[in-house]
């Protein structure tokens, strides 16, 4: 296969798996291309959602159409870090010997659900950490390594915050998407009905399988970019610091630190995929400026004011953008 | 057969570096030929700019020389240059160019990617998949939009200045300076024309007289004429020899009227029949000829030749001064000249020999005065109606004297001062405000108003009394104020003129009041 082939199996590869989806899930094209996205660039997402919107069963149905091992973990206050990465157990052989045998966690698996992370205790979210940013785990001294593609997929009840624990920043800014999840509009809610309250059957085909993912991840990173389209997202970064001379004034008022490299690397990356998906053999802004919201609405921290009255970081992206399309 | 494998678009992959960096020449191309037009169109700014900026000045009057043939290279050269420079230092970058395409005609940046890929010879898996790709869509778009011409503010202002120009040079905003020149020299040209037309007219009246042989002032008036006629001198060098050559006859007059006036005495003519003794320097021609008839009558025989000579020269030197002034005022006033004067002048000639039948009825055509001679274009108060100079004159001259004539011809001469003062204050050449000269026979303010009749009259008895006379006039001019028909402003103006015809509080019991 060349490489002209390539960049066209990723396309009809998208293709195949949008309509695959499209069987169980109505709507949410953006969230599906957002996580393809994040699939081929080997990040983890982090949705974002009121209950009832599908969450669990997009990242599901996902796992089937991809046939990735499939893990879910519901995180609970009481939930230690043990339960997700897995724990020594004594065990006795024919003759007696005692031994520890690692019994394996959810976290071994590709594609890993993390349901309502945020009702866990930070120790418990901090066991996360390492896997998701070096695709490993250690326990007991001993490290672990992660079947690859993995891939964290945590959700998060935007409403419901008592008893829950906010994730750290550092922890934060490991996620290379924020996703959210809007409410379908009336159409979709008749689709919806039309799938779940009748007779509605389906099956859901394996599209692609763990060889073709990570040879098209091998592909993202050879995609071109121009310097004005670097130049351009690192401007976009460096304008969601308050303290950046370029930066919009109500970045300034309301945010309390801006986004870190992985922000930076995270456009670059997924504007990549996005040139892919397009079928072609470049960057461009239009790639950089469809990702700018979930690579760094995440990565804006809003300080007392900002969280008070509420901004949303999503308009301030958008403020950035508009400011620099001016210049 | 083309065995090498081709790309979606068609486009063989081999050649792709080749056929993109073909495409990236012709926009090169374009981009060449937008930067000579727009050097072109700023070249034509500055130039324009200047040029307008120019003519300003010289209608301001700031701006001495006259745009020529050097003034217009320099300015190209300049506007030219600078276009350059600006063009050089505005210069925009090829990869900034194809970015603004990429934007333009939405081309998701793949030929500015293409393009840096290209020039920095950068590794790449997709490099020629890119440049091949970028090829492809530059080869479906047209040219012209690639690089488009756009009408801009530019060229807005460019037909701006452009229409001001013209106008400024065609004259609808301001006198041209072009066509003021013209003007200048047809005026120059036509008074040349006028002075040949003068000397023809005048060796046409030697010829029925030919004992006159020609006189040096015929030859230098011909002279003059070649002179004005000379394009190869200088506007200026022209108006100059005129007023010189009206200085010249001035003077010659003045010394002429000292001759006439010392042969006058040694001839033993001392008292002439007249209420003041004659300025012989201020006498025209109507009253030259009246003197020598009152000489003739005087001495019961013809005046000696040399006075006669002298009185014939102060006559004809009379004529020329006025041709003289009024080429001056015509060149001072921006009208033609060739139509009335031309006229005019032969008239004069014409006039000239008969004298005799001289009536006061030629008073009514303007430019010509009862001897057939130059008088102002503008009537003054004494020529237009209701004048009581020339009014009162007329209907009254055959009753109080032989001599009214001559009074005629001095209230004349007395209007056209007035004229002059309303209309043209001096006899000033518009291009030689230094050279102009006062001419003589255009009075100052004083003698607007103060109006000295000398009257030269024959030796007779008088039908009526000079008081009677006075008496009735006094009647006549207080019943009129008396009855309000004579405006306020008027009266003051009327009186004055009584005053001037020789009353006065201590030696004239007729005073007017």
């Amino acid at each position: 296969m060349n490489l002209n082939e390539e960049v066209e199996s990723v396309r009809q590869n998208f293709a195949l798996i949008g309509n695959e989806l499209a069987k169980i899930i109505v709507g949410q094209k953006i969230l599906i291309k957002h996580l393809f996205i994040c699939l081929l660039c080997g990040g983890h997402a982090l949705i974002e959602g009121v209950p009832g919107l599908g969450k669990t069963l997009i990242v599901r149905s996902l796992s089937k159409i991809l046939d990735l091992r499939y893990s879910r973990i519901q995180f609970t206050p009481d939930l230690m870090p043990a339960d997700i990465l897995g724990t020594n157990i004594v065990k006795e052989d024919g003759r007696g010997n005692r031994f520890f045998e690692f019994y394996k966690g959810p976290i071994f698996g590709q594609l890993i659900l993390a349901d309502e992370i945020n009702r866990a205790s930070p120790k418990t979210q901090s066991a996360l950490l390492e896997a998701m940013q070096e695709g490993k785990v250690t326990v007991f001294g001993s490290q672990y390594i992660l079947e690859p593609p993995f891939m964290v997929l945590a959700t998060q009840n935007p409403i419901e915050m008592e008893g829950t624990y906010p994730l750290p920043e550092a922890q934060i800014d490991r996620f290379f998407f924020k996703l959210k999840i809007n409410y379908p509009n009336q159409d979709e809610l008749h689709k919806i009905l039309d799938k779940t309250t009748e007779d509605y059957h389906y099956k859901l085909s394996r599209v692609i399988g763990a060889d073709s993912i990570l040879k098209m991840k091998s592909l993202v990173k050879k995609v071109p970019v121009a310097s004005h389209i670097k130049d351009f997202t690192t401007r976009l970064v460096l304008a969601s610091h308050p303290d950046n001379e370029h930066a919009p004034g109500r970045i300034k008022e309301y945010v309390l630190f801006g986004a870190s490299p992985r922000g930076v690397q995270s456009l670059i990356l997924a504007g990549k995929v996005s040139a892919l998906i397009d079928g072609r053999y470049n960057v461009a802004l239009e790639d950089i400026k469809n990702v700018a919201k979930p690579a760094l609405r995440h990565r804006m921290a809003l300080n007392i004011r900002g969280e008070t009255e509420g901004v949303d970081t999503d308009e301030l992206v958008e403020e950035i953008l508009s400011n620099l399309e001016d210049k | 057969m083309n065995s090498e494998p081709l790309n979606p678009y068609g486009v063989c992959i081999v050649s792709a570096e080749t056929l993109f960096i073909s495409q990236i020449t012709k926009i090169k191309q374009r981009l060449a030929i937008r930067a000579v037009h727009r050097i072109s169109l700023n070249a034509a700014l500055i130039f324009l700019a200047v040029s307008t900026f120019y003519f300003i000045l010289e209608i301001a009057g700031l701006a001495a020389n006259k745009p020529n043939g050097l003034w217009y290279f320099v300015t190209s050269a300049i506007s030219l240059s600078s276009a350059v420079f600006i063009g050089i230092i505005t210069r925009s970058n090829l990869l900034n160019v194809l970015i603004d395409i990429d934007q333009r005609l939405k081309l998701q940046d793949r030929l500015s990617t293409a393009y840096e890929y290209l020039k920095l010879k950068k590794k790449n898996a997709f490099a020629e998949l890119l440049m091949n790709d970028a090829a492809a869509r530059l080869v479906q778009i047209k040219g012209r939009q690639l690089v488009p011409a756009r009408f801009s503010l530019r060229h807005l202002l460019l037909v701006f200045l452009l229409l001001i120009n013209i106008l400024l040079y065609s004259g609808v905003l301001g006198s041209s300076p072009s066509n003021a020149a013209i003007r200048e020299s047809k005026k120059i040209e036509n008074a040349a024309k006028l002075l040949k037309n003068y000397t023809i007219s005048r060796m046409n009246n030697r010829n029925v007289r030919p004992s006159k042989p020609q006189s040096v002032y015929s030859k230098k008036l011909e002279q003059l004429g070649d002179t004005l006629n000379d394009r190869l001198k200088p506007v200026k060098q022209r108006f100059a020899a005129l007023d010189d050559s009206l200085k010249e006859v001035q003077g010659e007059r003045a010394r002429l009227a000292d001759e006439l006036a010392a042969r006058l005495v040694s001839a033993d003519i001392k008292d002439l029949p007249t209420q003041k003794i004659p300025d012989l320097a201020n006498l025209s021609s109507d009253q030259l000829e009246k003197l020598k008839g009152i000489l003739e009558r005087n001495l019961n025989n013809p005046p000696p030749d040399s006075i006669n000579q002298n009185i014939e020269s102060l006559q004809e030197l009379d004529g020329i001064e006025k041709l003289l002034s009024r080429i001056i005022d015509d060149l001072n006033d921006d009208r033609n000249v060739s139509g009335v004067a031309a006229e005019s002048i032969i008239n004069e000639g014409r006039s000239s020999q008969s004298k005799d039948t001289l009536d006061d009825s030629s008073d009514v055509r303007p430019g010509l005065n009862s001897n057939g001679q130059f008088s102002a274009r503008h009537p003054g108060p004494a020529n237009r109606s209701g004048n009581p100079g020339s009014g009162k004159s007329q209907n009254n001259g055959d009753d109080l004297m032989d001599g009214m004539e001559l009074q005629e011809g001095n209230a004349t001469s007395a209007g056209r001062a007035k004229a002059q003062e309303v209309n043209q204050p001096v006899h000033e050449l518009e291009t030689n405000p230094s050279g102009a000269i006062q001419d003589r026979s255009a009075s100052s303010p004083a003698k607007t108003y103060l109006i000295h009749i000398r009257a030269l009259t024959d030796v007779g008895e008088a039908r009526l009394k000079e008081e009677e006379v006075f008496q009735t006039y006094r009647k006549e001019v207080e019943g009129i104020l008396q009855k309000e028909d004579i405006p306020l402003n008027y009266r003051e103006y009327i009186k004055n003129y009584f005053i001037s015809i020789g009353m006065n509080t201590e030696e004239n019991p007729h005073e007017f009041k």
